[in-house]
């Protein structure tokens, strides 16, 4: 990966966090290091509290307990250096695909000419420049998300957090957008939090996965089963035996009863 | 009118140079040629069951009167003669245009006002739950009382003249455009909000960049709506102790027992209404230069 990579270590310290004063904890004891650069993924069954997990890095939310920092300094509000890819986009309708990656560059007070600079740039590198000046519903799914990750890209982040950026697409799509994803990531070496619920997207994308169980529904606040390191290098082959044992062993670990 | 626009674009949707040319698919020649053709008939229908009702003397449901009423050619003479004058022995006679001037220009101050005060504050309203705690209360009293029912208490307290006008206009436009401004700000999708801040866009800003652009279809019904009603309250506000205007035009009529030109003045309001109803909506879409602001999000 990227060698000039510093920034970008997050770090989640007995985290916990209950959405009221009278609900149970929605999730509770999560420990968590990302190394900068790193892409974990976290899966887990429904309402175990990934997304939690992720509004609270992105500072959306605030944890009940614990303390979540990034490079040492902890995370208050939300933040250009943490970008956040939402499942359903969230681009601005009534904005060009430019000024939807302009946006960010705006915010921080970017030159006009450094802005078109910035936008061709990270246009260029999800392969959108051709529909610069269409609005979002004008493209697929697809390209939406593109948008959005050049949206959050655009603002030179150290983490983006993406919870499950591809849920919404065919799996065509969604496969170019892994493959894609993965291009992206060796090239700005951000760290990316990525929650999902593919395993198999997870063994294709991650440096490590973290399963989480648990959740109000069981009775027990979500927490950390396990970590899973993997080990495959660059490039993955869905067919091969080692990543199907890998995909095997989590999906047991998912699946297993608390 | 809504529906128009996003009729439209939608069109411009499907003609995006990416997109696979649609199928084509069997219509009329040209479309605006066919709505014209389908605006003609219920008109002219009407117009014709109008004059016949004069001509035979119907009374129709409510007791009216078709006797009493000119035809449509009476009004139509007595429109003819407002406007260029030397048609009919009348003070009216090719003068209407001071009518239409000072009714417009009280509709503009009364709803400029409106607008100016609704928008903002309705905006207020909606992002606030502290804010709109403390106001809903009272609102919710004031609003169902009947603009109308302000007329003899605004003669009072403002006194006869331009301004007790005024005032009836812009109450009669302020609450509508509140409420659905407030309405529709409070339903900006969250999740543009959270986009916004996590863009680095500061809380205040996104009221205004985030807020007002995804609540603009809600907004601008709220100013048709208002618009409507500020012509509505024109016509009682202009009714007592006001020379010129077109509600004055009317009340004359009505003391001059003119019943065309009653009527004169109220096909001008109606034309009126509509014109300024489609001046705003092509404000709208020049200060949008063509973003898909009443774009339905999906
Ligand atoms: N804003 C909120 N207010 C109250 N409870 C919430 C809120 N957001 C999440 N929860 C609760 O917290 C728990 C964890 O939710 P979370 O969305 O983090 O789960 P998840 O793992 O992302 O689930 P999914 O896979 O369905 O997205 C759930 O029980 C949920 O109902
Ligand atoms: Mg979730």
């Amino acid at each position: 990966m990227t060698a000039s990579v510093k920034t970008g270590a997050i770090s989640i310290r007995g985290v916990g966090k209950r959405y009221s004063e009278d609900a149970p904890w929605a999730m509770r004891g999560f420990d968590l290091e990302a190394a900068p650069g790193e892409l974990v993924a976290i899966v887990g069954a429904s309402g175990c509290g990934k997304s939690t997990v992720l509004r609270m890095v992105s500072g959306f939310e605030g944890p009940t307990e614990g303390e979540i920092s990034l490079d040492g300094a902890p995370i208050k509000a939300p933040g250009p250096d943490r970008g956040f890819v939402f499942q359903d986009y969230g681009l601005f309708p009534w904005l060009t695909v430019a000024e939807n990656v302009e946006f960010g560059p705006k915010q921080a007070g970017l030159g006009r000419a450094a802005r078109r600079e910035r936008v061709q740039e990270y246009l260029e590198l999800v392969g959108l420049t051709r529909v610069r000046a269409s609005y979002p519903h004008q493209l697929s799914g697809g390209m939406q998300q593109r948008v959005a990750i050049a949206r959050v890209l655009a603002n030179k982040p150290t983490v983006m957090l993406m919870d499950e950026p591809f849920g919404a697409l065919d799996a065509l799509t969604r496969e170019q957008m892994q493959a894609d994803l993965a291009d992206i990531r060796r090239r700005v070496g951000t760290t990316v939090l990525f929650v999902t619920h593919s395993i198999e997207e997870a063994v294709q994308l991650a440096d490590r996965v973290v399963i989480m169980t648990g959740g109000m529904s069981h009775g027990v606040p979500g927490h950390i089963r396990r970590i899973v390191d993997i080990e495959l290098g660059e490039e993955r082959d869905p067919t091969s035996t080692a990543f199907t044992d890998l995909e095997r062993a989590i999906s047991e670990e998912v699946h297993a009863k608390l | 009118m809504t529906a128009t626009l996003t009729h439209e674009k939608t069109a411009e949707a499907a003609a995006e140079p990416q997109a696979p040319a649609p199928r084509q698919m069997p219509r009329l020649r040209s479309p605006r040629w066919g709505r014209l053709v389908l605006a003609f008939p219920v008109p002219l229908a009407v117009l014709l069951i109008w004059h016949l009702g004069v001509q035979f003397g119907w009374t129709l449901p409510f007791g009216i009167r078709m006797a009493q009423l000119p035809t449509p050619a009476d009004v139509g003479v007595r429109l003819a003669d407002l406007f260029v004058g030397g048609l009919l022995p009348s003070p009216f006679s090719g003068e209407v245009y001071q009518h239409i001037w000072a009714s417009l220009v009280r509709v503009a101050y009364g709803f400029g006002l409106a607008v100016a005060l609704a928008v903002p504050f309705g905006v207020i309203l909606g992002r606030s739950a502290l804010v709109m705690k403390l106001f809903e209360p009272t609102i919710n009293v004031i609003r169902p009382i009947p603009v109308t029912a302000w007329a003899p208490l605004a003669l009072i307290i403002i006194g006869i003249g331009d301004r007790s006008a005024i005032f009836l206009v812009f109450l009669a436009a302020f609450f509508p455009m509140l409420i659905s401004t407030a309405a529709a700000v409070a339903q900006v999708p969250p999740r543009l909000l959270e986009a916004a801040a996590m863009l680095g866009m500061p809380r205040w800003k996104r009221m205004v960049a985030v807020v007002v652009p995804s609540s603009i279809p809600g907004i601008f019904s709220g100013l048709r709506v208002g618009l409507g009603l500020a012509w509505a309250l024109l016509v009682v506000g202009e009714m007592v102790g006001i020379n010129i205007g077109l509600g004055a035009m009317i009340f004359e009529g009505r003391q001059l027992n003119q019943i065309d030109l009653i009527m004169a003045g109220m096909v001008i309001i109606g034309v009126l209404g509509f014109l300024t109803d489609r001046l705003l909506t092509a404000l709208l879409k020049l200060l949008s230069r063509g973003r898909p602001v009443l774009q339905e999000v999906a």
